[in-house]
C-alpha cells in the first residue's frame, strides 16, 4: 500500500497528525589495527517509523517490512490515544516541505572496492608507526548511505540521499614505562574524497607521542585558552543542549527566560547551520521533513534563538527550525543540534599568547556532558600546554574541565579569527546523531581545571 | 531460520567456516516530559550478522530486518574473500556445553502492556513531585525482550531469551534564582526489584537538595562514590583495563603486569556472568561460550584478563565468556557483572561518612584514562561532608585519581550493594584531589 494511503487511514482512525518515515541505510564498517584487516562488514538496514498524535499525545511503533505497515499505523494511534493528555493538547498546522536532496560526493563510498579503502588505513597505519615510539594504531573507516522519505498529513513529502564518510584514528605511543594515546578523525558529508589524503594517523601518532613527556595540569582555576576543537565542545555542551527547544519548554534549561538577554560578550555569536556544504552533521531536511536553516542562537552576546521542532515551536510560539533528528527511523526525532560553532573573532592565536602571563593553553577534545538544568558541564581536553610569560612551556596531560553556563561564556576575553568544524557524535535519551562542533581560538579568563 | 540459511549459504559459496547471530527484539518504551506522559513507543527489530572465514581471512555481513538469511550469508563470504589474511586468527568458537541458568526470564516484562508500563512509570513521576520548587519531572521508560540465537558450521547452536527494563528520571527544581536537577535510574531484568516510588522520591529529593550549593577549592579529602557515581569506573577495570585485547595491544595500563601487585591484599575484583536477575548476566556470551567468573583481581594481585576466543586462542588460552557483540560488528571483549570482593573493608553506612570534611558523590558521568589509568572528572551529583554529615551540593567540582591510587588506598566498601549498569556492589571511600573555582 502506498504511504499516500496509509496517511489517509491514520486520519480516518482519528489521528490528527500521521507521520511515515521510511529509511534504508547501507553501511560498511573497515578497521585496520597494526597493519591487519581486524573488521570488514557491510550491511544494509530497513525501517518504516509510523508516528501519530492524539489530544496532544504521541504514538509511535516501528514496521519491518512494507507489509507491516498497518499494523504500525494502527499501534501507534492506539499508543497516541494512551498518550493523550487535554493539557498537552496541540494544534497539528505546521508548515509543509516538499523536495529531494541528494548528497552522494564525487565518488560514492559505496562504489568504491574495498581493496582501495584498505590501502587508505593501511597507508595510515604506516604513516603512524614509522615513529618508534608508537606502539599500537587502530584506524577505522566507516562510510554510510542513508536514503529517506518522509510524508505527512500536512502534505509534507520529502526524499533524502545522505552519503557520510569518516576515518579515525586511535593511537598508542610509549616509552620508559609511560603509555598515551591521541585520536583523531575526519569526516563529512559525500564520497570518499571527503577522506582520501588525510593524515589523521600521523597527526594521532605525533601527538601520543609528545604525550609520553606530558605532566598532570595544575587543578584549580586557570586563565585559558582552549583550541578551536576543544572550544567547539565546549559550546556544544555549554550552550548548544542549554538552547534545545525541549529542554526550555520543560523548565530543564537554565536558558528558559533568557530570551533577548546577554549572554556573554559582544564579541560571541553561537550560530547552528546544518545547511553547510559537506559537513558531518549536515543535511537539507530534518527527520520531520522541516527545511533546515541557518539560525543564530547568540548573536553579539545576546541569546536570540532556541533550537526547536514541530511540538517545540507550537509550544514556545517560534518557527520549526528543522532540528528534528533520529538515530535511525527506529526512534522518534528529537531536538538536535546540527552544525554548531562559535563565529569568527578577529584576534590571532599568537595575539592570545602573548596576553597570557600564566594559564593553559588546552586542546582536543575526548568528549563533554553538561546539566542543563544546573547550568553546569564538563568537558575533557586531550591535553595542553602551560602558558608561562607569553610562552608555551610544559606539555600536560588529559584534564577534565568544569564550568557554569551562565558564567563562562561571559568570561571570554578574545575569540579567534581561525573558524574550524570537527566531526563527532552526540548523544542525547540513548540516539546518536552525527554532528560537528567548530569554533576558532578562545581566550577565557577562568576555568576551572581538575588535574592532579 | 534466518540463521541456518545464512550459514549454509555462505558455506555453500565456499567459506570454511560460517557461523550467524540473530538476535529479535520487542519492546515499549514510555518517555514522559513536564511530569506527563509525552510519547508512547512500540518497538520490534530482527538484527542478524554473519560472519564467514576462508583460511585466515574474515568477513562479516549484516541486516537490520532482513527478509532472507542466505544472501546476508553470500555477502559474509565475499567480504571474507575480499579481506587480507589475519594471522592471529584461529578459528571460529567452538560448541561447548552450556548450563542454562535462571534468572534471566521475567514473564511480568515479557508480557506486559503499555497501559501497566505507563502506570508503574507514572508513579516513579507523581513520587518524585516533593514540593512546588520541582519545576519539571522528565524520564524514559523501556521494557525489552530480546531472543538471542547462535549458530555455527562448527556445531554451536544456543538460543535464549532475555528480559530488561531501564528507567531513567530527570528532576528540576528552581526556587527563585535558585537552580537544582537531580536524577535517577535503575536497570535489571526482573521488574521486582523496581521500587518506582523510591526511584522517582531520591531523583526528587536530589533536586530539592542541590538548590543551595557551594563551590570549594582544591583539596586532597575523602571521597565516597556512591554506587551510581562507579558504573563507569570499577568496571572499566575489568571491562578496559583487563580486557585481552587491550592488553595484547598494548594499550592498558595492566600491559605486561599480569601476575603483579596492583592494589592492597584485601581488595579483589571478580567479573561474574552468572548473577540471576542482573543485566550483565546470560547463560552464554555473544560468540555461545559459557559465561563464568573469572578473578580479575586477586588478594591485589592482577591474575586474569577477561577473553573473547579470539584473544583467547591468540595466546592459546579459553575464552573466559565475555564476548560482546553489536550484529553489526565483529565481537569484541567486555565485562558481565563487576564485583568487588573485600570482606574486611567492609564499613556500615556511618563507618563510610564518618569524616571531618569530605565530599559525596552520587553521579559523575566520567570514565578514566585507559593508557594511564587516570581519572579526572566531574562530580555531577555532589554533596560536602563536614563532621560526618551531608551539607551542601556542590557545583563545579573535578576529582581527580588513578586506578592504581583506587586499588592501593581504598579505605573502605559499603554494604549498599545495588546493580547499575555492570556494577554490582556498593560505595566506596578513597581520598583523591578536588578541585573547584575556591570557596563561594
Amino acid at each position: 500500500m502506498h504511504l499516500e494511503a496509509m496517511i489517509s487511514k491514520g486520519l480516518e482512525l482519528g489521528s490528527e497528525f500521521v507521520e511515515i518515515r521510511e529509511e534504508r541505510i547501507r553501511t560498511t564498517i573497515l578497521r585496520v589495527i597494526d597493519g591487519v584487516v581486524r573488521e570488514l562488514s557491510s550491511g544494509d538496514e530497513f525501517r518504516i517509523g509510523v508516528r501519530t498524535l492524539y489530544r496532544g499525545g504521541w504514538g509511535f511503533s516501528v514496521a519491518r517490512s512494507e507489509e507491516e505497515l498497518e499494523d504500525a499505523l494502527r499501534d501507534s494511534f492506539e499508543l497516541a490515544r494512551l498518550s493523550s493528555n487535554e493539557s498537552r493538547r496541540l494544534e497539528a498546522d505546521w508548515p509543509s516541505f516538499k523536495g529531494s536532496y541528494e548528497v552522494m560526493g564525487k565518488e560514492p563510498a559505496y562504489e568504491v572496492p574495498v581493496e582501495r579503502k584498505l590501502a587508505m588505513l593501511f597507508e595510515q597505519h604506516k604513516a603512524a608507526s614509522s615513529l618508534k615510539e608508537v606502539r599500537n594504531t587502530n584506524i577505522s573507516l566507516v562510510d554510510s548511505f542513508r536514503e529517506t522519505r518522509i510524508v505527512n498529513s500536512l502534505g509534507t513529502d520529502v526524499r533524502q540521499r545522505i552519503g557520510r564518510v569518516r576515518i579515525a584514528a586511535y593511537v598508542f605511543a610509549h616509552e620508559a614505562g609511560v603509555t598515551e594515546a591521541a585520536f583523531e578523525s575526519k569526516g563529512g558529508l559525500g564520497g570518499i574524497e571527503v577522506v582520501e589524503g588525510s593524515d589523521v594517523a600521523e597527526r594521532a601518532a605525533r601527538r601520543a607521542v609528545e604525550a609520553l613527556s606530558a605532566v598532570p595540569a595544575p587543578p584549580g582555576p586557570h586563565k585559558a585558552i582552549l583550541d578551536p576543537k576543544l572550544a567547539g565542545v565546549f559550546i556544544h555542551e555549554a550552550f548548544g543542549h542549554a538552547a534545545e527547544g525541549d529542554s526550555v519548554v520543560n523548565g530543564e534549561s537554565i536558558l528558559t527566560d533568557m530570551m533577548g538577554k546577554p549572554v556573554g560578550p559582544p564579541s560571541i555569536s553561537v550560530v547552528d547551520d546544518p545547511t553547510l556544504e559537506g559537513l558531518y552533521g549536515s543535511y537539507r531536511y530534518d527527520d520531520e521533513g522541516t527545511e533546515a536553516r541557518r539560525k543564530y542562537i547568540v548573536r553579539n552576546g545576546i541569546l536570540i534563538g532556541y533550537l526547536t521542532n514541530l511540538e517545540v515551536s507550537k509550544r514556545l510560539n517560534l518557527e520549526p527550525t528543522g532540528n528534528a533528528r533520529s538515530m535511525d527511523f527506529g526512534n522518534p526525532p528529537e531536538v538536535r543540534m546540527s552544525n554548531t560553532f562559535i563565529d569568527r573573532g578577529d584576534w590571532s592565536l599568537e595575539e592570545m599568547i602573548s596576553e597570557i602571563k600564566e594559564g593553559i593553553y588546552a586542546f582536543g577534545s575526548l568528549y563533554g556532558y553538561t546539566d542543563p538544568a544546573k547550568g553546569q558541564f564538563m568537558f575533557k581536553a586531550e591535553g595542553g600546554w602551560l602558558v608561562e610569560r607569553g610562552e608555551m612551556t610544559r606539555r600536560l596531560r588529559e584534564v577534565a574541565i568544569t564550568g557554569m553556563t551562565l558564567e563562562v561564556l561571559h568570561n571570554v576575553d578574545a575569540v579567534g579569527k581561525d573558524l574550524y568544524h570537527d566531526p563527532g557524535s552526540c548523544g542525547k535519551k540513548g540516539q546518536w546523531v552525527p554532528v560537528t562542533t567548530g569554533s576558532p581560538h578562545l581566550m577565557i579568563r577562568s576555568l576551572v581545571f581538575g588535574g592532579r | 531460520m534466518l540463521a541456518e540459511d545464512a550459514v549454509r549459504a555462505a558455506i555453500s559459496e565456499g567459506a570454511d567456516g560460517a557461523e550467524a547471530f540473530e538476535v529479535r527484539i520487542r519492546g515499549i518504551s514510555l518517555s514522559v516530559e513536564r511530569g506527563s506522559l509525552k510519547t508512547s513507543s512500540t518497538f520490534r527489530e530482527t538484527g542478524l550478522g554473519v560472519r564467514a572465514c576462508i583460511g585466515k581471512k574474515l568477513g562479516i555481513a549484516f541486516a537490520t530486518n532482513p527478509l532472507e538469511g542466505a544472501s546476508i550469508g553470500r555477502r559474509a563470504f565475499m567480504n571474507a574473500k575480499a579481506s587480507p589474511e589475519d594471522s592471529d586468527f584461529r578459528s571460529l568458537p567452538e560448541p561447548l556445553r552450556v548450563e542454562f541458568m535462571e534468572g534471566l526470564m521475567d514473564d511480568r516484562i515479557r508480557d506486559m502492556d503499555v497501559g501497566d508500563a505507563s502506570s508503574t512509570f507514572m508513579a516513579s513521576v507523581e513520587a518524585a513531585r516533593l514540593s512546588p520548587a520541582i519545576v519539571s519531572v522528565s524520564g524514559i521508560f523501556t521494557l525489552t525482550y530480546e531472543e538471542v540465537r547462535i549458530f555455527s558450521s562448527t556445531g554451536v547452536d544456543v538460543h535464549e531469551s532475555r528480559t530488561s527494563f531501564d528507567v531513567f528520571l530527570e528532576v528540576a527544581a528552581r526556587d527563585g534564582d535558585r537552580r537544582g536537577s537531580g536524577f535517577n535510574f535503575s536497570n535489571g531484568r526482573r521488574l521486582d526489584v523496581l521500587d518506582p516510588e523510591r526511584l522517582g522520591r531520591e531523583a526528587g529529593e536530589i533536586a530539592i537538595r542541590s538548590l543551595d550549593s557551594v563551590r570549594i577549592g582544591v583539596e586532597m579529602i575523602p571521597v565516597i562514590f556512591r554506587p551510581k557515581a562507579l558504573h563507569g569506573i570499577i568496571p572499566f577495570i575489568v571491562n578496559d583495563a583487563a580486557n585481552a585485547e587491550n592488553i595484547q595491544y598494548g594499550r592498558s595500563f595492566l600491559t605486561n603486569r599480569l601476575g603483579e601487585e596492583v592494589g592492597r591484599e584485601e581488595l579483589s575484583i571478580v567479573d561474574d556472568g552468572r548473577i540471576p536477575w542482573l543485566i550483565g548476566s546470560s547463560s552464554f556470551d555473544d560468540e555461545g561460550v559459557p559465561t563464568g567468573r573469572t578473578k580479575v583481581i586477586e588478594r591485589g594481585v592482577f591474575r586474569s584478563p577477561i577473553h573473547n576466543w579470539y584473544t583467547a586462542k591468540k595466546e592459546g588460552r579459553e575464552s573466559t565468556g565475555n564476548a560482546s557483540r553489536d550484529y553489526r560488528r565483529m565481537p569484541s571483549v567486555g565485562a558481565n557483572n563487576v564485583r568487588i570482593e573485600a570482606p574486611s573493608l567492609e564499613m556500615s553506612e556511618e563507618e563510610l561518612l564518618d569524616v571531618r570534611r569530605g565530599v559525596l558523590v552520587l553521579y559523575t558521568g566520567d570514565t578514566p584514562n585507559l593508557a594511564t589509568g587516570e581519572f579526572s572528572g566531574m562530580a555531577e551529583t555532589a554533596f560536602l561532608i563536614e563532621n560526618g554529615e551531608l551539607t551542601k551540593s556542590l557545583r563545579q567540582t573535578g576529582i581527580a585519581f588513578t586506578l592504581e591510587e583506587l586499588m592501593r588506598e581504598l579505605e573502605g566498601v559499603g554494604r549498599d550493594v545495588e546493580s547499575v549498569g555492570s556494577y554490582f556492589g556498593g560505595s566506596i571511600r578513597l581520598k583523591a584531589r578536588v578541585s573547584g573555582p575556591g570557596s563561594s
